[in-house]
């Protein structure tokens, strides 16, 4: 099975992240293979899930008719299926493949991500998600734009939310193409256009209801297949992880410094950066927070926030687990990597595939090739699942928000403006596979960065502060969000992972990979210093709707309710 | 309300700060974590992280209880009031 692997060597990419850009160092393609030999347990494992999920959305086109079916199931989902499918957006192939390479090449660092990812869940609950669910309709932006200039606000709101999906689609899909290729033997091409092609039919057809029970069923398997793999490699040690970590320092070329922070925080700044963008890009991405729309009150949408980070928190503790299990299983047994004519291999750059397969390694040491049938296929649900909600959310921003409110001015019937957005769903999947494939020789590694610092720098201040300040007018808000936008894309373009790696230059005109600890506040304080400035009479009226509008986020009275399911 | 809105706040504000700490001492102090916990190799930072792991998913937690019970029962009351 692991011959299969062998000749391909491709390094990370995407799967490191959400890592990557994010991160310090952003591994680059190293250049491609053959094609590889079929894999038939992995494909018929996903085969099944393929039927699965058609099936669902089978079932699903039949119920959904309404504008609140397709955008937000009828909110009719309940707080544990909520949280299970938030749990299934968030859990990308990056944070699953990823996370437990970087653990398994540098130790206690991958927990620093692994708990970045997390804290972003409680600040999502505290600030955002309740008042969300009693204020909004289908999209964040109905929430930003409720006492604010609805052309303006869900202008800037669509303008945040396509770049964020449009960056992170990029970066899951051709790390979709890669992963299948060396997974399933499949030529590039025709694994982006089937994963393209699935997405549009989940979202196109089976709308949120689709959509949501995708996300519940890949979080399902994923979660089983890592508590598997994690219980078998602490069954291992008699279920004593001092022994674990025992073990890994012993075999581990770093030795005991794996225990230990290590060279990915060599500088504070980029540390702290990395903090900010990873705790408040998740507030900011629209595929997570459209997710609130499908429950029936504020109440249901608190407990969905619970279980999804008791579930993503136990996720990233699994992780942890199977990195380190990585670490003792794998590098003593020369059969998971690439050998030197002497029979020798460096224990991490070796393994066959690149680190970020070291899960994928663990799983047929544990559980035999059948295992590793099943980890493949749940690696390729994993993405198909996270990309069938950024098209979503992206087929939403253009239709209820540029379209039904923008252009329209909020006179388009519910048929239509449900129809457009089929039609986006179907154009977006159709721009994702092109670019897919126009990017396949790319380092597309930074792009989930970007997205994450996106959401972060403009989606995140404009929405809390349109929220929880009074004072917030619709020119703060423009110019504020998009100085973050601007701010953003700019920083990462003159980065290191762009303007060097990339482009070429000799050195980049910004030091640091990750801009949020600079965008962030400037969005804040921009909204800030404008509103405070703008003293028109449509300024006076939006801080004289402000109790309004506070009232209905925290009692939900007037909130709109769940269609009877 | 208000008394939800400043307990909110104050737990956003408490895992702001718990986190940050974090990522401070790894950026400032990363000695300090490498040390053993106990007779075991098991480093004080991954004790640490799992720690903030488990209190990011206990405030959720401590949130909830609050939310949905005392003050939605204030909620109610004052929905009540209002139809």
């Amino acid at each position: 099975m692991m011959a299969r692997l062998s000749t391909f060597s491709f390094a990370a990419v995407l799967f490191v992240l959400e890592l990557s850009n994010l991160a310090f160092a952003a591994p680059a393609i190293e250049g491609g293979g053959e094609q590889q030999p079929l894999n038939l347990p992995a494909i018929l494992m996903f085969l099944a899930f393929v039927l699965a999920t058609l099936g669902i959305t089978k079932w699903a086109a039949g119920r959904a008719r309404t504008a609140s079916d397709f955008y937000a199931a009828g909110g009719g989902i309940t707080g544990f299926q909520n949280g299970l499918a938030i749990a299934g957006d968030y859990m990308s192939a990056a944070s699953f493949l990823g996370i437990s390479a970087l653990v398994f090449s540098s130790g206690f660092d991958g927990l620093i991500y692994s708990v970045g990812f997390l804290v972003g869940w409680p600040i999502v609950m505290f600030l955002i998600a309740e008042q969300l669910r009693n204020l909004g309709k289908f999209t964040f932006a109905d929430v930003a734009a409720y006492r604010l200039d609805a052309t303006a606000i869900r202008t800037l709101s669509a303008v945040g939310t396509l770049a964020v999906v449009a960056f992170y689609l990029i970066a899951q899909m051709v790390g979709a193409g890669k992963l299948i290729e060396l997974l399933f033997g499949l030529d590039y091409l025709y694994a982006v256009v089937l994963v393209g092609v699935l997405m549009i039919t989940y979202v196109a057809f089976g709308g949120m209801v689709a959509t949501t029970w995708v996300q519940i069923i890949k979080a399902c398997l994923l979660l089983g297949g890592a508590t598997f793999m994690a219980f078998m490699v602490l069954r291992h040690f008699a279920f004593s992880p001092d022994a674990m970590f025992k073990a890994a320092t012993e075999v581990h070329p770093a030795g005991e410094s794996i225990l230990a922070p290590g060279k990915l925080v060599a500088d504070p700044i980029s540390a702290l950066s990395l903090g900010v963008a990873l705790m408040f890009g998740t507030a900011g991405l629209p595929h997570i927070l459209m997710r609130f729309f499908t429950v029936k009150d504020a109440a249901t949408a608190r407990t969905s926030v619970l279980y999804a980070s008791g579930f993503i928190g136990y996720f990233y503790v699994l992780t942890f687990v199977i990195g380190f299990g990585a670490i003792t299983f794998l590098m003593q047994d020369p059969a998971h990597y690439k050998l030197a004519a002497d029979g020798s291999y460096d224990k991490i750059k070796d393994l066959l595939g690149g680190t970020n397969m070291a899960a994928v390694h663990l799983s047929s040491a544990v559980g035999g090739s059948l295992f590793l049938g099943f980890i493949s296929a749940v690696a390729f649900a994993t993405i198909l699942a996270v990309v069938a909600g950024l098209t979503l959310a992206g087929a939403s921003a253009v239709s209820h928000d540029l379209y039904a409110n923008v252009f329209a001015r909020g006179v388009s019937d519910e048929q239509t403006e449900v129809g457009l957005s089929k039609v986006a769903a179907v154009v977006i999947g159709l721009i994702a596979i092109m670019l897919g494939y126009v990017f396949e020789n790319q380092n597309v590694a930074f792009m989930v960065g970007l997205a994450f610092a996106i959401a972060a720098s403009c989606n995140f201040p404009v929405l809390l502060m349109s929220l929880h300040w009074k004072g917030t007018t619709t020119t703060g808000a423009l110019v504020g969000g998009l100085v973050g936008l601007t701010m953003a894309v700019a920083m990462v373009v003159l980065s290191p992972a762009v303007w060097v790696k990339t482009f070429g230059f000799e050195a980049a005109l910004f030091p640091y990979d990750n801009p949020a600890l600079f965008s962030v506040p400037a969005a804040f304080l921009t909204i800030w210093i404008v509103s405070t400035l703008d003293r028109g009479l449509r300024a006076d009226a939006e801080r004289a709707a402000y109790p309004a509008q506070l009232v209905r986020s925290e009692t939900g009275l007037g909130a709109s309710g769940s269609s009877a399911h | 309300m208000s008394r939800r809105g400043r307990f909110s706040w104050f737990l956003a504000l408490l895992t702001v700060i718990v986190y940050f700490g974090f990522i401070a001492i790894v950026a400032f102090a990363p000695a300090t974590l490498a040390a053993p916990v106990g007779d075991g190799v098991m480093s004080l930072g991954i004790l640490v992280g799992l720690v903030v792991i488990l209190f990011s998913v206990a405030v959720t937690w401590i949130y909830v209880l609050r939310a949905n019970t005392a003050f939605d029962r204030a909620v109610a009351a004052i929905r009540e009031r209002n139809q």
